[in-house]
């Protein structure tokens, strides 16, 4: 009975979804057995859209509350994004649940889902029209959060044509890269300091926009920066940095206050 | 008559009271060694957690008690699985890696276990994520996760206390669960009516860890029917983030939940070894007094009861250092007994008791046995010697003249 009022309130909202944004219907066609989600973000992905993905789990006040929000806020985002309404409950979503480890998350929440494959920002139980915008984040922001949530590190390089010791950087961070030992799990992202469209995420990264030299930082999962090189760098001191954040205060760490 | 001979008929004339003494001695003795042994145990298997435990700071019910950390998971009361999503979320610099924790009791082959589910990293690292970009803007070099990245290898669970992945019909195996049901690696094990393929048999730690399954947590959230609820949620937060106030701020997250450090809760442990040290230190105090006043007044009844046979030894050529030796021997003797029985009886308690009431295995310590020796003895010596000595000096013509 309760497995049927949550997969009832999934139609109405998967309805009521495509009703009022611009959604892909992902299930025409589809199996019945086939998730919606997985087809709604190979769709997004196609149209380098977003996907913003409402999960809920059971059907009550608030959850019709936050969906009328959610689908006002889509609306307005439609040339932008894709809406999906996901109920946790139902068999045919579990990959998509599973994935992006909704279950057991506050509910409803809604998660934004980059062309890049990347959650970039999910809202749990409260949220607004206004709070929805500021999932949208910049192309190397969805790239590298893409990177890091398959839980791989990356090698930031910021420089462009302007900025100065560009080779002895990049010499280092290809050796590095060569390194049988990390260089499986590195990923290599350019960013231009002079992007406007990256100068939040250079903002984040603490690094001057100005910069005259070439600028390399260091990023492990879940998103923290490890190291920040500026200038010329070598595979030794990339190395040696994540050995210090190996037995330093990172996953060894064996204090005990 | 040899000496010897005396001192042992001497012990066995006055049965009932020599009785009475012996297991004031005894009682006492055996008291002390059971909490002393208890309490070392309990002792060693702190430091040991300490060493083998990983996280440093834990998130548990408000109604939890502090007093065993690593069965803080074990507890009846539960808090919701959305507060790791929260702690994932607030974006807290020095919080390195979430684990939560939701353990129930199972049986198998007639032997009780615990059923541990846990979240492997990569499932609650993703929800890092949630909170936006903000995540690359923190301070450098917290909260990063290196050490274990693209690793395979779930042993790390039982050092790390966390493992990259586990799918949902995996299992852990603590080492001795894999001892006592013949299990390694890739045998199959049905739990709760569920198949599940042993992943990797854990290596041994010495902690309860070792009778646990490991499985992933929304399995045993399933098998369990507890819904989307969690026992603990450890946390390994950085050190320094720690010093700067992170309890506070995850309370601060977290308000309807106890965040408690793992140096608070072994602080609570502690407290309860003193506390069981102070009780040994006073049931010293009263076998000294208890123990003391009850074989002197044995002695002294002694000695004033058997003046005349006294009285005649020495007329029959005895010194007052015989005398006085037959009586210390008799205390030697009475006190010797003691000690030996009381750290025998109380070794015995402590063996049968420790596992219990404390949760750790307890073994006989030897030096435990010297010192209820030296203890007993002492005591009894010290208390017979005033009526020994009065007996050594007693007139032989005097007590005569009473007959």
């Amino acid at each position: 009975m309760r497995l049927a009022m949550k997969l009832s309130l999934a139609v109405v909202l998967g309805l009521g979804m495509t009703m009022n944004v611009k959604a892909a219907s992902p299930t025409e066609g589809a199996s019945p057995n086939a998730s919606r989600a997985v087809a709604a973000l190979e769709a997004a992905a196609k149209q380098n859209k977003y996907l913003f993905v409402f999960f809920f789990d059971k059907q009550d006040a608030h959850t019709n509350a936050m969906q009328e929000v959610f689908q006002t806020a889509m609306a307005k985002m439609a040339d932008r994004a894709d809406a999906i309404a996901i109920s946790v409950a139902d068999p045919a979503e579990k990959p998509i649940v599973d994935k992006f480890g909704a279950r057991g998350a506050p509910m409803p929440v809604v998660l934004a889902i980059a062309p890049t494959g990347a959650a970039t920002h999910a809202f749990p139980k409260q949220f607004d029209e206004v709070q929805l915008q500021q999932a949208f984040v910049s192309p190397c922001t969805a790239k590298c959060m893409k990177v890091i949530q398959d839980q791989h590190m990356i090698l930031i390089c910021v420089q462009n044509s302007k900025t100065q010791l560009n080779q002895e950087a990049t010499q280092g961070v290809k050796a590095f890269k060569a390194d049988s030992r990390y260089g499986q799990a590195t990923e290599v992202v350019m960013l231009d300091p002079a992007d406007k469209a990256e100068q939040h995420f250079l903002t984040d990264l603490q690094v001057d926009p100005q910069t005259t030299t070439a600028v390399t930082v260091l990023v492990t999962p879940p998103g923290a920066p490890v190291a920040r090189f500026t200038g010329a760098v070598t595979e030794e001191q990339i190395t040696a940095k994540i050995k210090e954040a190996e037995s330093g205060c990172g996953s060894n760490c064996s204090c005990h206050h | 008559m040899r000496l010897r001979t005396i001192v042992l008929r001497e012990i066995f004339e006055r049965k009932s009271q020599l009785f009475t003494s012996f297991l004031a001695i005894l009682l006492g003795i055996t008291v002390i060694v059971s909490i002393k042994n208890i309490t070392h145990y309990s002792e060693g298997a702190v430091a040991q957690e300490m060493d083998s435990l990983g996280a440093n700071v834990m998130v548990l019910p408000k109604t939890a008690t502090l007093q065993d950390y690593y069965n803080a998971d074990l507890q009846s009361e539960t808090i919701p699985e959305e507060y790791v999503t929260q702690l994932a979320m607030a974006n807290l610099a020095g919080l390195d890696n979430i684990s939560p924790k939701l353990s129930a009791p199972i049986q198998l082959q007639g032997k009780n276990y615990t059923l541990t589910g846990i979240l492997p990293k990569n499932e609650f690292q993703a929800k890092a994520a949630w909170s936006g970009a903000g995540v690359f803007s923190r301070p450098i070099g917290c909260g990063a996760s290196v050490g274990m990245m693209g690793s395979d290898d779930k042993k790390t669970l039982s050092r790390k206390k966390i493992i990259e992945t586990l799918k949902d019909n995996e299992v852990l195996v603590g080492a001795n669960v894999a001892a006592n049901l013949k299990l390694k690696d890739a045998d199959t094990l049905e739990l709760l009516g569920k198949k599940f393929t042993v992943t990797a048999v854990l290596p041994e730690t010495g902690t309860v860890d070792d009778a646990r399954i490991f499985a992933h947590l929304h399995t045993v959230q399933d098998l369990t029917q507890k819904g989307p609820v969690v026992n603990a949620i450890e946390i390994i937060g950085c050190c320094q983030e720690i010093s700067a106030g992170l309890v506070g701020k995850l309370n601060a997250v977290l308000p309807e939940a106890k965040v408690v450090t793992v140096a608070q809760i072994v602080k609570s442990q502690q407290n309860v070894n003193r506390m069981m040290s102070n009780l040994s230190l006073m049931f010293l105090v009263i076998i000294v007094f208890v123990g003391g006043a009850s074989i002197a007044n044995y002695m002294y009844a002694n000695v004033f009861e058997r003046r005349r046979e006294i009285g005649t030894l020495m007329a029959l050529g005895a010194d007052s250092r015989l005398v006085l030796k037959v009586f210390l021997l008799k205390a030697l003797l009475l006190g010797g007994a003691g000690g030996v029985g009381g750290y025998v009886l109380g070794s015995i308690f402590a063996f049968v008791l420790g596992p219990q009431l404390a949760g750790i295995r307890v073994w006989p310590m030897w030096e435990l046995a010297i010192a209820s020796i030296v203890i007993s003895v002492g005591l009894t010596l010290v208390a017979s010697f005033f009526p020994a000595r009065s007996a050594a000096r007693l007139d032989p013509c005097a007590t005569f003249q009473e007959v």
